[in-house]
């Protein structure tokens, strides 16, 4: 009876085992589907982006660029249009490594793309290729509702530190959309909250509509209520013309500017 | 018997009160770290947290764009016809110089002082009529009644030269223009091409190859000292070129300048990213004839720094050593810290040092601006040069006071508009 009762156990043991597998397997499906909708990685990806940023419980102010995007060898060039201070201003990404070009000291400055973008609550690689099944490895799943989005979340762990934030949680619509996306800091404390309600398909891919972010460590009481600085994104005009190779370079950022 | 005051101490104090870069802010401010020191909310506030999840309510449908051809790259490449653009300033500034040690002992009484009034417009000119050629250009005039006749007698093109992109490979750019190589920001030794921006010269930039190859060959902006037959042409040019790469998160820049009658100079560049302060350093290698003209020998110089900005708050620190100067060991070490919108207001504040480790002199500028109406600029200016006569900051042309001051105040207002 005892040798039974422990071949029914590792039996069920095993079949928990498998289960998990087979869904952590079926959740690693998922992130490289994720990877696959929002990658262009046949074409160049051109775009308007408009950024607002509202300070918590303060003003408001307005970034409006024109993005170039390559996903296929990770490089994007960002030129800022508005304000007029920062016109000219641009921003060259090869990999992980990030050019920043000032056009009143004609100078480039070199540094880390995990950086803020003009100082809003978006990152740098918030304007590049969607790497999770790369960076990331998912920890757990469950399924859960956004609003009228039925969604499967994914709660994922980063692989190396190329990436801005160590914890991850996606809320991905039946679609294989990114709802949601919350990142945490290794201490599990909540850092950022995207929101990405609306997509715009483009030759059979898939880039936000518009972003709104929640930066909950810059925040402040207003009225009795918790504001964060809040960054919308617009993303306006997504084309796929072709661009040469030499746009994504610090000579082509120095050209267009003065 | 004093010399006059006039005209040279506002010279001196102007480019304060127009706001040159006084702090090494002559790159792009990088964005901030990111994560702050604040951690979330410590308690629930009674009226809750801001959240997002109204957004997933009623979300609009997502939608498929048949257009997806527009060409974004055309708005940056052509423009119809000439572009122009420009801006006008106009500076009133009253500036006070005190000359002696005394100061120190609190005898203001050598005081001079000045009044006057600097107004410059710069205009602008950008033709872009195809993706492979660009013609820039932009000149200066400025009026300067305390030196000038009343008019405006200064005309200079401050840059003037047209871009070609060859082959979709080669950026060449042909006239006279500005260049910045090296990383220091308070100390510039590293940058082999300054003496290249005043004349005729041509880079060519060869982009997808490393992370950049460029070379130039310019004509020299300085009075050369004559060889052989005299200063020509060849005795007048400067070659240089320079390299980019990057390895592992690594900045590596590598750059060689000749010119005939100074010999070679030789820049290593390195700079790292950490904890998004940026680390950096300038090794620059010159073999060339001494100061008195006299046998070719080696020298170094060589720059370490660190900067660091935040939302409002920039920081940098730099050491310098240079070998080349004619002071003994001459070590030097740099420091600028510059406050946007302190505590909320629409004030900026600069600070600067420089102390040279040699003989203990220095140099200390305080710039404090604020904007009390639109197109308007306030600003108060504190130089003052420590140490003792013939030393180091004291003689240094790199000093905010004009030699023999020690001390010097500037009150500015500035209206200014771009149009």
């Amino acid at each position: 009876m005892g040798k039974a009762r422990r071949l029914i156990a590792v039996a069920a043991l095993s079949a928990a085992f498998a289960s998990a597998w087979a869904q952590n397997a079926g959740y690693d499906t998922l992130l490289s589907q994720i990877d696959s909708l929002v990658t262009f990685a046949d074409n160049d990806l051109s775009a308007e982006y408009t950024i607002v940023k509202r300070d918590p419980g303060g003003a408001s102010s307005t970034t409006v660029a024109t993005i170039f995007r390559r996903d296929r060898t990770d490089q994007f060039l960002i030129l800022i249009l508005e304000p007029s201070i920062d016109k000219g201003k641009g921003y060259l990404k090869i990999g992980d490594e990030l050019w920043l070009y000032d056009p009143v000291g004609r100078s480039f400055t070199f540094t880390s793309a995990k950086e803020r973008f003009q100082n809003s609550s978006a990152r740098n690689n918030d304007f590049t290729r969607s790497n999770f099944s790369r960076d990331y490895s998912v920890e757990s799943g469950r399924r859960e509702d956004l609003g009228v989005f039925k969604c499967t979340v994914l709660d994922l762990k980063a692989k190396n530190d190329r990436v801005p934030y160590p914890r991850v949680s996606l809320w991905v619509s039946d679609d294989g959309l990114i709802r949601q996306m919350k990142d945490f800091s290794l201490s599990g404390q909540l850092m950022r909250t995207s929101a990405m309600p609306t997509y715009q398909k483009v030759g059979g891919r898939w880039i936000p509509s518009s972003i709104v972010i929640l930066d909950h460590m810059r925040h402040k009481a207003v009225n009795g209520k918790v504001e964060y600085e809040r960054t919308s994104i617009s993303i306006k005009k997504p084309s796929l013309a072709r661009l040469p190779d030499y746009t994504y370079t610090k000579e082509y950022l120095e050209r267009v500017n003065k | 018997m004093r010399r006059s005051f006039r005209a040279i101490s506002l010279l001196a104090l102007m480019p304060l009160l127009c706001g040159a870069p006084a702090f090494g802010q002559a790159e792009v401010s990088e964005p901030e770290t990111g994560i702050g020191t604040d951690a979330g909310p410590d308690a629930p506030s009674p009226g809750g947290e801001e959240n997002l999840e109204e957004l997933f309510d009623a979300p609009q449908a997502d939608t498929v764009l048949e257009d997806v051809a527009v060409d974004h790259k055309r708005e940056f490449d052509r423009n119809d016809g000439i572009v122009l653009t420009g801006s006008f300033s106009a500076t009133m500034g009253l500036a006070l110089g005190w000359k002696d040690a005394a100061i120190w002992a609190g005898d203001l009484s050598g005081m001079d002082k000045d009044l006057g009034l600097i107004s410059s417009n710069v205009l602008y000119m950008d033709a872009r009529p195809s993706e492979s050629f660009r013609v820039f250009g932009s000149c200066v005039t400025a009026f300067n009644p305390s030196t000038n006749a009343l008019t405006w007698p200064t005309f200079s093109i401050s840059e003037l030269f047209c871009d070609y992109i060859l082959a979709n490979a080669f950026f060449i750019r042909i006239g006279k223009f500005g260049n910045s190589w090296g990383q220091g920001r308070l100390f510039t030794p590293g940058n082999l091409s300054a003496r290249t921006d005043g004349m005729f010269a041509m880079r060519v930039s060869v982009p997808t190859v490393l992370k950049g190859v460029n070379a130039i060959a310019a004509v020299d902006s300085q009075d050369l000292p004559s060889a052989g037959e005299g200063p020509s042409l060849p005795y007048k040019m400067i070659y240089a070129a320079k390299a980019d790469m990057s390895f592992k998160g690594i900045y590596l820049g590598t750059a060689l300048r000749y010119q005939a009658l100074e010999g070679v100079s030789g820049l290593l560049s390195l700079k790292r990213i950490v904890f998004g302060a940026d680390l950096y350093c300038d090794a620059i290698g010159v073999y060339g004839p001494g100061r008195d003209a006299s046998a070719y020998s080696f020298s170094m110089k060589t720059v370490a720094g660190a900067y660091k900005d935040w939302k409002d708050i920039a920081l940098t620190v730099e050491y310098e050593y240079d070998q080349t100067t004619g002071f003994a060991n001459d070590h030097r070490l740099g420091a600028a810290i510059g406050f946007n919108n302190l505590g909320g207001t629409s004030f900026d504040l600069g600070l600067r040092v420089f102390h040279a480790l040699a003989d203990n002199s220095g140099s200390f500028l305080a710039l404090l601006k604020f904007r009390p109406f639109e197109y308007v600029e306030a600003s108060i200016a504190l130089p003052l040069v420590y140490g003792k006569p013939g030393s180091v900051f004291v003689l240094s042309d790199g000093n905010d006071v004009m030699t023999g001051y020690r001390l010097g105040l500037g009150l500015g207002v500035k209206l200014s508009g771009g149009y």
